[in-house]
């Protein structure tokens, strides 16, 4: 059958950010997990830091289309999120890995993408070779038609973000994807974020400050609801000093950040 | 795409295991009854075993149920909710391969436990009647609608004690029509459940309005079951009443016009197959027509003997007991409880011969009472065989003594008042109306 080409295929991009929020409010239950947060993202790989609690899920989660934005604006893809939008055409361009990432136990890892590759309204003729591009991408190859319940933790995410990218996704949303990876896994990870940055917008929240210095083009520091810092991973190292809280150039800047954030505002 | 999706679903959603257990469970059921030599309850003829696959539906159907309720959970149980919440798929889309992949589990399911009693049946029986087919047909409906109503309501109350307390609350309201019937007859609103509340007999099949009524009723309650699965806002969900309300305004005058309990006489069984060569004719009934050479013969001699009362029959009918009398003066009736399907007549060559002489070739007639008055039956059938005791089953104990008694008596008469005696009671056998059942 041929596939129906949906003419905003076609149409030349029309927004300057993948993903814009002005004063965006998030709730996570009652409380006001994004708190008037402001933030533009175009391509590549960007960092999403910070403590515990700091909002970094609730915001990704927003971006993903799960919780409605509570106040201020949000586009994602040139799309306003919100009140009673068609989220439709625009959930057919995301890649999402959630924190607590379900999966059926019984399907085998190939079902299960394959699965995902349908409900994302892939093109059926396409679905089978994108299955396994996704899971080659990330080393699952000889664990394709093995049942997802058989696979260790790091395997699992590593299903996961087959299922993400299984789409070629505009936005990618990655939350805490190198959880449970080995450092040989991580490696492999990055390389692959980096060939993944090249052409969508990629958000990954993580607490391992190494990886972003290793691989993300920009870096987003929140806490308490609000963006902290935003540039790029040098500009994180530099705002760093020799008295700060670290063992790497990196984190002392994490630290420093947070730290003269916490000053600001107490 | 979709095909694939649903050979997925087929191979690792609990709709298997859901078709698996109607099979385990149902083979049980039937082949338990091996071990008490009881399996002529289901194994005896075609309509016989459909109609019992729905009364093992008591089981069958609360337990779709809570496996429908189980299989909605799984997005839940699995934390699957939220990734699924941000495809674009709509929800309704999403249901159908789930709810195609349960409905085929049961569907081959409920055939599989058919084909398994159907091993027996056609080692039983030559008989192939159509009857038993919108029988089978229903219950397949009825376990599709169980499947799909438990993943609606599954969605509805998406709780671990859904499923458990949906299979036991299904059973508990499917044995209430069982229950009530014990003591009576009852409305045949309870034909709403998807079980018969008593076994029938190869002469019975269900009325065709029954098979109707039930069909629509089913139809409705899946449709009800998939609009709660398929629904994106909960508050919509009320449509699902629509199906269901229509299948049972339709439903309940097409089951009330039926026949008490919903079973009708089954004329096709009961009509008469005959032999064709130039002796006296001897006939049975369609369903028992394995039958007919072996009554043939004995029946032919029961005619010569039956020749010495004025104005003797020249046929053989086997009669089922629904069959309205008066019995005319040249045939002789044979009951069709001599018969048992899958071993044939009761007894064979000069016993026969006897059976079909009792009461002068009539079928036992009930008093007021519902007593038949089988003591005479057999003196007469004596007589007319010229021996005493007759070949065959001899009564025993003060029934014995009671039936010396009267063959002495008999045979104390001169020989025309045995004659006329013996004359009186075929007269008095010819005038019954009709019978129900009971043999000799």
């Amino acid at each position: 059958m041929a596939r129906v080409v949906d003419p905003a295929e076609l149409a030349p991009t029309r927004y300057a950010w993948e993903i814009e929020a002005e004063g965006l409010r998030v709730k996570a239950g009652r409380r006001l997990a994004v708190d008037g947060l402001d933030l533009r993202l175009g391509t590549g790989v960007h960092g999403l830091l910070g403590p515990n609690g700091a909002g970094k899920t609730t915001l990704i989660r927003a971006l993903a289309t799960v919780l409605p934005p509570a106040g201020g604006k949000l586009e994602l893809l040139g799309q306003s999120i919100g009140g009673r939008s068609n989220l439709r055409a625009l959930r057919r361009k995301l890649g999402y890995l959630p924190q607590e990432f379900g999966y059926y136990p019984k399907f085998t890892v190939r079902e299960f993408v394959e699965y995902m590759a349908w409900l994302k309204e892939m093109d059926g003729s396409q679905i089978v070779g994108a299955v396994q591009r996704a899971i080659d991408r990330v080393g699952l190859t000889d664990r394709a038609d093995d049942r997802m319940k058989t696979l260790s933790g790091g395997m699992l995410r590593r299903a996961g973000i087959a299922q993400a990218i299984v789409n070629d996704p505009d936005i990618l949303l990655l939350d805490e994807p190198t959880v449970g990876l080995d450092p040989a896994q991580r490696l492999d990870f990055r390389t692959l974020l980096r060939n993944l940055g090249e052409r969508a917008c990629v958000l990954v929240s993580t607490h391992l400050v190494e990886d972003v210095a290793a691989v993300c083009t920009h870096v987003v520091l929140m806490e308490e609801g609000r963006m902290v810092f935003r540039g790029t991973p040098d500009d994180l190292v530099a705002a760093g000093g020799t008295g700060d809280l670290g063992d790497s150039p990196i984190e002392r800047g994490y630290s420093a950040l947070l730290a003269r954030h916490r000053g600001v505002t107490r | 795409m979709i095909a694939r999706i649903l050979r997925t679903e087929l191979r690792r959603s609990s709709a298997l295991a859901a078709g698996g257990l109607v099979v385990v469970l149902g083979v049980a059921g039937l082949y338990s009854m091996a071990m008490t030599d009881q399996t002529d309850i289901w194994d005896t003829e075609w309509t016989v075993l459909a109609v019992f696959q729905r009364i093992m539906l008591a089981v069958l159907w609360p337990l779709a149920l809570g496996a429908g309720a189980w299989q909605a959970r799984r997005d839940r149980r699995t934390r699957m909710e939220e990734l699924l919440s941000t495809t674009p798929r709509p929800a309704w889309r999403r249901v159908l391969p789930t709810s195609a992949a349960m409905a085929i589990c049961l569907t081959i399911g409920y055939v599989a436990l058919l084909a398994a009693g159907a091993i027996r049946v056609a080692g039983n029986t030559d008989y192939r009647p159509a009857g038993w087919i919108p029988i089978a047909l229903v219950g397949a409906l009825s376990l599709i609608a169980a499947g799909w109503l438990g993943m609606g309501i599954g969605r509805l109350v998406p709780s671990t004690y859904t499923p458990p307390v949906l299979a036991v609350a299904g059973f508990l309201v499917l044995l209430v029509p069982v229950q009530v019937g014990k003591d009576g007859p009852i409305s045949n609103i309870s034909l709403l459940a998807p079980l018969f509340s008593g076994p029938s007999d190869e002469f019975t099949t269900v009325a065709g309005a029954v098979n109707a009524g039930q069909a629509v009723w089913f139809a409705g309650l899946a449709l009800g079951g998939l609009a709660l699965l398929m629904v994106a806002r909960r508050r919509w969900m009320a449509v699902a009443a629509v199906p269901v309300v229509a299948g049972l305004l339709i439903a309940v005058p097409l089951l009330d016009s039926a026949p008490e309990g919903g079973f009708q006489a089954d004329l096709v069984a009961a009509s008469e197959v005959c032999t064709a060569d130039s002796g006296p004719v001897v006939c049975v009934t369609k369903v028992h027509e394995d039958g007919l050479s072996a009554l043939t013969g004995p029946a032919r001699r029961a005619l010569t003997l039956l020749a010495k009362l004025p104005d003797a029959p020249t046929s053989v009918h086997e009669v089922t007991g629904s069959r309205p009398g008066p019995q005319p003066a040249a045939e002789v009736w044979f009951h069709s409880d001599n018969y048992r399907l899958g071993h044939g007549w009761e007894s064979s060559g000069d016993e026969l011969v006897v059976r079909v002489l009792a009461g002068a070739g009539t079928r036992p007639c009930p008093d007021q009472n519902g007593d038949v008055d089988y003591r005479t039956r057999a003196i007469v059938s004596a007589w007319l065989y010229g021996q005493y005791p007759a070949p065959g089953p001899k009564a025993t104990g003060e029934e014995a003594a009671a039936r010396d008694a009267a063959w002495q008596a008999l045979r104390a008469l001169p020989a025309d008042e045995q004659l006329r005696r013996v004359t009186a009671v075929r007269q008095e056998g010819l005038a019954c109306a009709s019978t129900g059942s009971g043999a000799r």
